[in-house]
């Protein structure tokens, strides 16, 4: 028992002498890039196609899809996080299709920034368009999340599941 | 199948257990009635099994076919040795139980056994049974023995009790590990009603067993892979051999020892444990009447068990105590200020008034997570049991294994003290309609989901405690699947991080997983040194404060034969989470021309040598970091080994040390370090560099491939929108957490989307 003991008392007591390392040789040298390498972010844009597209949407845009469009509701709106407000055009790429134009007649879209209006676009015929105006910087919040939304005045109605289609969504965002 | 693959794993573990317990209780089977003996067998034989398996995990033989063989010897053994014959044989049994309370005893204790199967069995979804207990097991048992412990704190702690669930693992999987901790919950119940025969008062023991038994804390934790229970059966066992050791007036020295490998078997299930073992030295000296020898022997067979944990720990960190006292054995694992904050946390959780604790932990149970029961209200009652000296006993081990309560106030930390606690308050409150009272009041109140229960009526139905009696998920007629998905978001980003990352890529997140159900190496932030210097890395592209934006710069007014630079930090802080930080340290020539870094150059550092490169790496988001409060004399130092020309020396450093100061000591003469008169300088200037990326291209450097991040954490929304500037691309998201795949850097090109 004795000789346990002892044996025991001084395995601990060894493990208790530290050993600090004495010195290193200086590593590899790292070549860091410059900050004009930067690229551009994009990510104030989204895409219908892109994967995390999904987390901005607020409303009436469905999510899971990764089509390079998405129909959309009466009133698709995305949330976006911005640092600061300076030079932002919010920036929408939609189609106006035959299918529901048929129906529809003439749209008007409005075009929101935090619930306040920017512009509004009427449409009376169907096409493709791009939607670009800066936006003045009191409409947006700086750090922090900003809703974008267009909103159509007159929607389709699905006669088989009774769905509201409003326009065909490929990008909404904010560019520079 | 997997029903029956679970029972068997549990049922081996269990029998293995016993048959190694029989062997051992066989020798001081007279000093026991019939039924004592096989909870105390039980006991001993997972001790002995547990180090038993300790001894095949460090030899990297932790298989099923091992322990199959050592299955078979073990009942050779006991058969032949005649140790089962004599567990069987030649023994008085108590009285018989009083007949009304032991059938209220029986209506309580069987639907809540039926209860604790179901929830044991079906498949495990505890926070930290399917995070780390169960994680470093499903580890063992794919490396067959110990795999890299060290690369998190958790796996550094004694695993005794894992032990036992990786020998039912290896079978069962999940849910049999978690049946073996059940077994040492029934074990304890079994344990509890025998003292209470023993003392001449079974109802209190079969009360004191349902006070336990219902208690929504115990419930949850007692059918999860915790180990919580089986330490508190540990604690109580020390306490039962040992008063069987001080009522049998020859003191049995096989008591003593059996009592002393369950203390040391207390340290390895649970470090804080420890006390009971300290409790039964201080029993042991007070009672006996050849002190230092029954003392000696007490020691060294707790060490049995206790010693091979702290070796593997001296040898894997240098730190026997690891992941604590890092301090006393500073280690390259885990730094000092992490162990000063998380003890910090664990001394208050969100508790905002310590005067609600005992509110906190008997009946809200929400920021303690769990509470005991409302009757534990009536804990102060149990000092009514001081009349009796079974109760100063009781009270006085209740109170050793309190003793380390304030470290952490989680409520699980007060499972160890449960078993003294309900014996006296049992034996305090001995009147039998009152106890028969307060049992039947008590398990309503603790019955899950019980709509007039009051858990289910008011805000503590957010605690942890059980939801329900899952016993289709038990058998397996629900999918394990399906369950795990429905009940478990975690589990859910488990398998997502799995499906969407190649085998064996690592993967750095703030947040842990149940990495008993992933296959993929989660690095969180906290859990080790290495992984928050991944994570400082990290940050370093996202908070200003972390770059190297200071620069001190020290101008010596003779440059020449300057052989070593020792830069010391000379300021006391009274901020005690400031670290000292050094991002870079340069060294400039007359000329003005910085002297390129030689590969005979000797960097040293203290405190923390190891990362003493990370200021010499030309990297502005690596940095040397003292990982403790700065203090006056920390130093980092240059040995050039020749001399050299030196004007100027610039220490480059950040904004979240802000109170730190320099001063240059300087030998040239050998062996001789002189403070020399210099002029200092500082500036504030802005990094050139393209911070985000840099990190982001050192984490993959350093092998770190994929960054997960939940919604609501630090910097997410910034990795969201800012993919490009860091060189990373969302590749899925699984409720609420975001997982990004680092990009390859290829200068002067963009990679992300």
């Amino acid at each position: 028992v004795v000789k346990t003991v002892l044996t025991a008392a001084l395995l601990l007591g060894a493990s208790g002498c530290v050993k600090m390392p004495e010195s290193y040789a200086p590593p590899v040298q790292r070549k860091p890039a410059l900050a004009g390498e930067i690229p551009q972010s994009t990510r104030h844009l989204l895409r219908m196609s892109d994967v995390e597209t999904d987390t901005f949407i607020v409303q009436d845009i469905p999510k899971g899809d990764r089509n390079q469009w998405r129909w959309t509701g009466p009133r698709p709106t995305v949330r976006l996080y911005v640092s600061s407000t300076a030079a932002f055009k919010f920036h929408a790429e939609y189609s106006i299709s035959d299918a529901t134009f048929q129906r529809t007649g003439p749209v008007t879209l409005r075009f929101l920034v935090n619930d306040k209006m920017l512009a509004e676009q009427r449409h009376d015929k169907t096409g493709n368009f791009t939607f670009d105006k800066p936006i003045p910087e009191q409409l947006l919040k700086a750090n922090s999340e900003n809703d974008l939304a267009i909103e159509v005045d007159k929607v389709f109605i699905a006669e088989a599941d009774g769905a509201k289609l409003g326009f065909i969504l490929s990008a909404i965002g904010l560019s520079r | 199948m997997q029903p029956l693959a679970i029972l068997f794993g549990f049922a081996f573990t269990l029998a293995l257990c016993c048959l190694l317990g029989a062997i051992a209780v066989s020798r001081i089977a007279a000093a026991m009635y019939r039924e004592e003996r096989w909870p105390i067998a039980f006991l001993l034989g997972s001790a002995m099994l547990s180090l038993i398996l300790f001894l095949l995990c460090a030899a990297h033989q932790a298989k099923a076919s091992v322990l199959v063989a050592i299955g078979i010897a073990a009942a050779v053994w006991a058969w032949k040795s005649g140790a089962l014959a004599a567990m069987m044989q030649g023994a008085k049994g108590f009285t018989p139980l009083p007949r009304a309370p032991f059938v209220l005893f029986l209506l309580l204790f069987l639907p809540f056994s039926f209860a604790y199967w179901a929830n044991s069995m079906a498949p495990e979804i505890s926070p930290d049974g399917s995070s780390y207990h169960l994680g470093w097991v499903k580890r063992y048992a794919e490396a067959g023995g110990f795999d890299a412990p060290e690369s998190s704190m958790y796996g550094l702690l004694s695993q005794g009790i894992e032990m036992l669930f990786l020998s039912a693992y290896l079978f069962g999987k999940h849910s049999a590990a978690a049946m073996v901790h059940w077994a040492f919950l029934l074990d304890l119940i079994w344990l509890l009603i025998c003292f209470g025969r023993r003392i001449g008062n079974p109802l209190s023991g079969m009360a004191a067993a349902i006070f336990l038994y219902a208690s929504p804390l115990v419930c949850i934790d007692g059918s999860s892979a915790y180990i919580d229970l089986a330490t508190a059966a540990i604690g109580f066992g020390v306490f039962y051999l040992l008063y069987l050791w001080d009522l049998n007036p020859q003191r049995p020295v096989e008591l003593l020892l059996a009592a002393g490998l369950l203390g040391g078997f207390s340290y390895a299930a649970k470090y804080t444990a420890a006390v009971i073992a300290l409790w039964a030295a201080v029993f042991v000296l007070w009672n006996s009447r050849r002190k230092l020898r029954d003392f000696t022997l007490l020691a060294a067979m707790s060490l049995v068990l206790a010693a091979p944990w702290m070796l593997r720990n001296a040898v894997l960190t240098e730190n026997p105590l690891a992941p604590f006292f890092n301090r006393w054995f500073p280690n390259a694992a885990i730094h000092i200020i992490f162990e000063r904050q998380y003890s910090e946390w664990l001394r208050h959780y969100d508790v905002k008034n310590m005067w609600e604790l005992p509110l906190e932990v008997t009946v809200r149970g929400i920021a303690t997570t769990g509470a005991l029961g409302y009757l534990f209200l009536l804990t102060p009652a149990a000092l009514l049991a001081l009349r009796r000296r079974e109760g100063r006993l009781l009270l006085g081990a209740a109170l050793f294994t309190l003793a380390p309560y304030p470290l952490n106030i989680g409520t699980r930390f007060l499972i160890p003290m449960l078993p003294f606690t309900v014996m006296a308050l049992a034996l305090a409150l001995d009147q039998k309609y009152l106890l028969m009272a307060l049992m039947t009041i008590h398990s309503f109140l603790g019955w899950p989901n019980w709509p007039p229960g009051l858990l289910k009526q008011t805000a503590n139905q957010h605690a942890w405690h059980w939801k329900g009696i899952p016993y289709k998920a038990a058998l397996r007629w629900e999918k394990e699947e399906d369950f795990l998905r429905r009940r478990s978001d975690s589990y859910k980003r488990a398998r997502a991080l799995d499906s969407m990352t190649e085998p064996g890529a690592k993967i750095l997140g703030q947040n842990g997983i149940p990495e008993a159900y992933s296959n993929r190496d989660m690095l969180v932030g906290y859990q080790s040194a290495t992984n928050e210097t991944l994570t400082d890395i990290l940050y370093a592209g996202l908070d200003e404060s972390r770059w190297p934006r200071l620069i001190w710069i020290h101008k010596l007014a003779k440059p020449e034969g300057v052989r070593r630079v020792r830069i010391v930090q000379t300021f006391a802080t009274e901020v005690a989470d400031e670290q000292w930080n050094i991002t870079e340290v340069r060294f400039f020539g007359p000329d003005g021309v910085e002297l390129p870094r030689e590969s005979s150059w000797k960097l040293h550092s203290n405190p923390n040598p190891w990362d003493v490169q990370m200021a010499f790496d030309n990297s502005p988001v690596t940095r040397w970091r003292s990982w403790e409060t700065a203090r006056p004399g920390m130093f980092v130092e240059t040995d050039f080994g020749a001399p050299k020309n030196i004007a100027r020396v610039e220490i480059h450093s950040s904004w979240d040390n802000p109170h730190c100061r320099t001063k240059i000591l300087i030998e040239r003469e050998a062996g001789k370090l002189e403070e020399v008169r210099e002029n200092v300088e500082m500036q504030d200037i802005r990094p050139q560099f393209w911070m985000r990326r840099e990190a982001t291209r050192e984490l993959l450097q350093r092998g770190v491939g994929y960054l997960s991040v939940m919604h609501d954490e630090y910097g997410s929304q910034d990795f969201l929108l800012a993919q490009q500037e860091w060189g990373i691309k969302l590749v899925g998201e699984e409720s609420g957490q975001r997982l990004y795949r680092i990009e390859p850097y290829q200068q002067g090109t963009t990679t992300a989307k």
